[in-house]
């Protein structure tokens, strides 16, 4: 990209911004969760668990953020269904970590499928 | 949520007293999280300190019980969207995910990281639109 091209390229505002990398950190934290826990037969390993509470306080810090300036949460600023389902993965992940033989109720692979419509996936429905 | 006496779902057809008793289900559950987990945050008061084995046990425990909360929400969640006006528990919804936020970030062993939690003034204050909710479901039943 030459010079010329980043000036012309248009600027985000902070909310966009804020939007932007909550998103991308939300989408990290889905497909660590479909491929470490959705998906896994066994329990988590150790690493995993750690792992799943650091990501787990990253994702608190944004939502803490988002939540200082609130146009963060603009829904035209989402993926459409992202912030329900990035609030089930993180619920489903706090049960499996306190309890890990308690995890009766935590969101599947198909529905995470179902409901996020994510970049790229033209089959998602809209909400 | 549920008052002794008179069954406040009387003349209602089975679907619809399937849904209501749904509703109130799911409200009694969210009430008693909400409730029980500001008493618990209250008394802690996260202020980045790091917490004590008591507290971070009572912490735990209402984090459990709020991400349980939210799991029930996401089963019921058109459930919550339709039953808007009558029993709106979207703000107790949100509340709930602030809570699950504040309280992980509360817990970190990481200084910096547990100065973000919010302080049991700012958690009390975030409640206050869930309350008022809550304060016109009563009202209504």
């Amino acid at each position: 990209m030459s010079n010329s091209d980043r000036n012309d390229a248009p600027t985000l505002t902070d909310a966009e911004r804020a939007a932007l990398d909550a998103q991308v950190a939300g989408l990290e934290l889905v497909t660590f969760y479909v491929e470490h826990f959705a998906l896994a037969d066994m329990p988590p390993e150790p690493a995993s668990e750690r792992e799943a509470w650091e990501r787990l306080e990253a994702m608190a810090v944004r939502w803490r953020e988002s939540e200082n300036h609130r146009d963060t949460l603009d829904p035209e600023l989402w993926a459409p269904g992202l912030v329900d389902v990035l609030a089930a993965i993180e619920d489903s992940l706090v049960i499996t970590l306190l309890d890990p033989l308690g995890g009766d109720a935590v969101i599947g692979v198909d529905e995470v499928a179902e409901r996020v419509d994510l970049p790229g996936d033209e089959d998602a429905p809209d909400e | 949520m549920r008052r002794a006496g008179k069954d406040p779902l009387r003349g209602l057809s089975p679907e619809e007293r399937e849904v209501a008793e749904r509703i109130v289900q799911l409200g009694d559950r969210v009430l008693k999280t909400m409730f029980g987990t500001l008493e618990t945050y209250v008394e802690v008061a996260p202020d980045g300190r790091e917490l004590g084995p008591a507290e971070r046990f009572e912490l735990r425990k209402r984090l459990g019980q709020v991400a349980r909360a939210g799991v029930h929400l996401n089963v019921e969640r058109e459930l919550v969207d339709e039953a808007v006006g009558e029993v709106d528990l979207r703000s107790s919804r949100a509340l709930l995910r602030t809570m699950r936020h504040s309280i992980l970030l509360a817990l970190s062993d990481d200084s910096e990281t547990r100065g973000r939690a919010m302080s049991a003034k700012e958690m009390a204050f975030a409640a206050k639109p869930a309350y008022d909710d809550w304060g016109h479901i009563m009202k209504g039943r």
